[in-house]
């Protein structure tokens, strides 16, 4: 993807965010006298937002008129499906762990995440294994911290 | 029974490993390992609880460098400053002379600070107490300014960036009302969302990530180790570097000093300025110009550690979350921080003196260097085994903190907003440093409106704020002067590693 077009995403997507903080906070209270309050902070960032939005969006509309469709990539969707794997799996985890308990869940993402990045299966098990013992042993044992 | 008796020096050394071990684990901090220390501390002499306390924080602040220069993933907010820097000297020169760096740096840094200390504890102390919430205010501003130029990059995205940080900052219950914000129902964001959490999602997690979507072709190059001996690589050489700027040293730890002893401010500010200021007057020498940004940052943030001590013997006031802990421990050892502790019991004093001395000369290059072995030898595992360790000490260390699942969801959605404003060329680290100093610059911004009836010229009156005001300025200046220079010597260093 070129650096124009890149811009112009983030910019569209910043001014979304911004205008939709400001929408948000509008429901916020104020203080007494008129004076603003919880809603002045995300107010004033939401601003800075928008305004930073129209330079990125100007700023690619120009350089990418003069760039043309130069740079434009496809998506790896094998890299799509091994990222999207990482990310179920941090989101499953903690159903997981309350499913399994500790070891067996972070070992398993320990095992999946480096099987996905090409380890060889008895490796990455025995990677795995070994370890969510030093994990724990290291954070419950060593340093008394907690994990259940 | 004194520091220098075998159980002080014991307690020295084991303070200096438990700290070394919680720093160099993500999502384990300074704090906590000495938080967790006090239950031990109330049944040891204070001689002997408070220098181990030293010891920890001395080397867990260094230690949290020990994430940046293997994984990118910064162990404390402060070394978020400089923890591109840090991982790429440590990729291309070695990770043995990255963590001497920051070992080096680290320990004059806290010499430095600890001379301030023993010769101007109560004089340093007594410019603190003129600090009111309009000063505080400034010293936010300057290091949100500072930060915006730190990244090297385009200035407009490290804004982006920190108002990110800015904005996730503003989660949870506001300091004016006490009214909720973006909790959207869910009791688990009225706290806010922690940025230790966020900091392991942001460089961690997403670390992950992008190795998960590059796959193989984004295999890690072999981390060269030089043909010089260990010892060469990580004392020698960065000694050799800290002597020919041994100005930058001086400055930097200076900057942390006098930022550090400001409570609530902390070292975190400090390394940013400081490495902020490295990177806007950088030299001739590209060659060593990131391994001068690791000098600076570390310098400060060591320095820091000892400064925050300032107040809180010379007044009674924290200068950060840990000496906060150790006034406590000083309260339920009987002892009462403030001008009386100097007329006093000065054998605890010259005692906690001496320890600083020691954790810096010994303690942080012992085991600085074996930190350094572990983690030279660390990155020699092959990259999709380690990248599956890092995803799950990802996992345990969010969950860790608060022993609360929430936070692995927070994490692994702070990994996949990395991920995102890396695509689009747009610096993490700022968005640390707004969650950092997000609460501070709005509480101190809302306690100065309402002090002054919301006269807001008030902010321009007192000396003191005019003289940050007119730092903050010159910072900005000097930022945009340099941030054209900035893009022209270093493409792409903006967002990391991005490969599309």
């Amino acid at each position: 993807m070129n650096e124009p077009l890149k811009n112009g995403i983030a910019g569209v997507l910043l001014a979304g965010f911004g205008g939709a903080i400001w929408l948000y906070t509008g429901a916020f209270p104020g203080l007494d006298g008129g004076h603003p309050g919880p809603a002045l902070f995300p107010r004033l960032i939401a601003g800075g937002m928008v305004l930073l939005a129209c330079v990125f969006v100007f700023d690619s509309l120009r350089k990418g008129i003069a760039m043309g469709r130069k740079g434009t990539r496809v998506v790896d969707w094998m890299g799509m499906g091994r990222w999207g794997l990482g990310v179920v799996l941090v989101a499953a985890y903690p159903l997981l762990q309350r499913g399994v308990g500790f070891m067996p869940a972070a070992g398993l993402l320990c095992f999946v995440v480096a099987v996905a990045l090409g380890a060889r299966l008895v490796t990455a098990a025995v990677t795995a294994l070994v370890g969510a013992l030093v994990l724990y042993g290291l954070f419950t044992g060593v340093l008394g911290v907690p994990l259940s | 029974m004194s520091l220098l008796s075998w159980e002080g020096l014991l307690a020295l050394l084991l303070g200096g490993l438990y700290g070394s071990l919680f720093g160099a684990i993500p999502g384990l901090t300074a704090t906590l390992a000495v938080a967790l220390f006090i239950p031990m501390a109330f049944f040891l002499d204070p001689l002997i609880a408070l220098p181990a306390i030293i010891a920890i924080a001395s080397v867990a602040i260094f230690a949290g460098d020990v994430g940046s220069a293997v994984a990118r993933i910064p162990g404390t907010p402060a070394s978020a400053a400089y923890v591109e820097e840090l991982y790429a000297v440590a990729r291309e020169k070695g990770t043995l002379y990255g963590l001497g760096l920051s070992a080096m740096g680290s320990a004059v840094g806290g010499l430095i600070g600890t001379l301030l200390l023993i010769f101007g504890a109560t004089g340093i102390a007594a410019l603190a107490t003129q600090f009111s919430s309009f000063e505080y205010f400034w010293v936010a501003v300057l290091g949100l300014t500072a930060g915006v130029f730190a990244s090297g990059g385009s200035p407009l995205k490290g804004c982006a960036s920190l108002l990110l940080g800015l904005l996730f900052a503003t989660v949870g219950i506001d300091p004016t009302l006490g009214f909720p914000r973006f909790d959207f129902g869910n009791p688990n964001l009225l706290g806010g969302l922690n940025y230790i959490v966020a900091m392991i999602g942001l460089f961690g997690f997403s670390e992950v990530l992008e190795y998960l979507y590059g796959g193989s072709h984004r295999a890690l190059g072999r981390v060269p180790e030089g043909s010089e001996r260990s010892l060469a690589l990580f004392y020698l050489r960065p000694v050799r570097l800290m002597l020919r700027s041994r100005w930058l040293v001086v400055r930097s730890s200076l900057v942390g000093v006098f930022v550090g002893f400001l409570p609530g401010a902390g070292a975190d500010i400090g390394a940013w300025v400081a490495s902020s200021f490295q990177k806007m007057t950088r030299g001739d020498d590209p060659a060593v110009e990131q391994d001068r940004t690791v000098l600076a940052g570390t310098c400060s943030n060591n320095a820091a550690v000892a400064s925050a001590w300032i107040p809180a013997l010379s007044l009674g006031l924290p200068g950060d979350t840990i000496t906060a802990i150790v006034l406590g421990v000083f309260l339920m050892k009987g002892i009462t921080p403030g001008p009386l502790l100097f007329e006093g019991d000065l054998s605890l004093v010259w005692s906690l003196y001496l320890t600083f001395l020691l954790a810096n000369t010994l303690l942080l290059p012992g085991y600085g260097f074996l930190t350094a072995r572990l983690a030279a030898w660390v990155v020699r595992v092959p990259y999709s085994l380690l990248l599956g360790m890092i995803a799950a000490v990802c996992v345990v260390g969010a969950y860790a903190i608060n022993n609360n699942a929430f936070d692995v969801w927070i994490m692994g959605g702070m990994g996949v907003v990395a991920f995102l404003l890396r695509r689009g060329g747009f610096p993490l680290a700022q968005v640390v440093l707004g969650m950092v100093l997000g609460p501070i610059l709005e509480q101190h911004f809302i306690v100065s409106a309402i002090k002054s009836s919301w006269n807001l010229t008030s902010f321009f009156e007192r000396p003191l704020a005019l003289g940050l005001m007119a730092a903050t300025l010159l910072t900005l200046f000097l930022g945009l002067r340099f941030s054209k220079r900035f893009k022209a010597d270093a493409p792409g260093r903006s967002g990391g590693n991005v490969t599309s």
